[in-house]
């Protein structure tokens, strides 16, 4: 009698123990579709801007007027062709 | 030659706020023409090279009163240009026909003093000093 009752629970442990373990966590496609959503959103979202500024960024180099010359018609001009005063000189070099 | 050009170069040419045309006045024959010829040629070769023969023809100015081509040549290699591209240009008749138009433009604007300068469209006739160059600037809005 003794002998059964050792074999009934063997016979129910077995049963038992061979169904898979619980899940203890949320099925893949719970875990995967919000990432999914998070990271488009993350991706459309207008990324910060920064702004490093360096010597080299402002210090744009300026123009040399003084050895600029556009030629205008018959003349050669020196100097900002868009300069908002125009100096002409009439002259002979003797 | 304007006298106080080096300082409306250094204050306001230098910062863009004007801008400088030299205009032919042929007064001495062919001594002016050939001195302008060689500004113009100078000029053909390089933009820049118009007024560095521009100074240079003034600063020498004592020079050129009994001038000669192979004198000229020697000035434009000084600059740096080509010999013999100035040489075919000092007896090109394109250069000394566009001398005459400069120098013919000027009279039909009104110019028969020297020194005579314009600022935008205002002609003024005799020297002016730094100081007046100041002021007329002034008036027109430049400082």
């Amino acid at each position: 009698m003794k002998v059964l009752a050792v074999l009934l629970t063997f016979v129910t442990c077995l049963s038992a123990c061979a169904q898979p373990p619980a899940p203890t966590s949320a099925p893949p496609t719970a875990t995967t579709a919000p990432a999914a959503i998070i990271v488009a959103t993350a991706t459309l979202a207008p990324a910060p801007v920064t702004v490093v500024v360096t010597d080299t960024a402002v210090a744009a180099p300026a123009t040399d007027w003084l050895t600029t010359v556009s030629v205008v018609g018959d003349y050669y001009v020196l100097g900002n062709p868009a300069a908002p005063v125009r100096l002409i000189d009439y002259s002979d070099f003797l | 030659m304007l006298r106080v050009e080096p300082e409306l170069k250094a204050a306001y040419v230098a910062n863009g706020t004007v801008n400088l045309t030299f205009s032919h006045v042929i007064d001495h024959g062919d001594a002016s023409r050939l001195a302008h010829h060689a500004a113009e040629c100078a000029g053909s070769q390089q933009p820049l090279a118009f007024w560095q023969m521009h100074d240079l023809l003034f600063a020498r100015q004592a020079q050129l009163w009994n001038p000669t081509p192979d004198l000229l040549l020697g000035w434009a290699e000084e600059l740096g240009l080509d010999r013999q591209a100035m040489s075919s240009c000092l007896t090109d008749p394109t250069i000394a026909a566009k001398i005459e138009r400069i120098d013919q433009a000027r009279r039909a604007v009104g110019v028969r003093l020297r020194p005579s300068f314009a600022l935008n469209d205002t002609l003024i006739e005799g020297a002016l000093p730094y100081t007046g160059f100041v002021q007329r600037l002034a008036e027109l809005g430049v400082n």
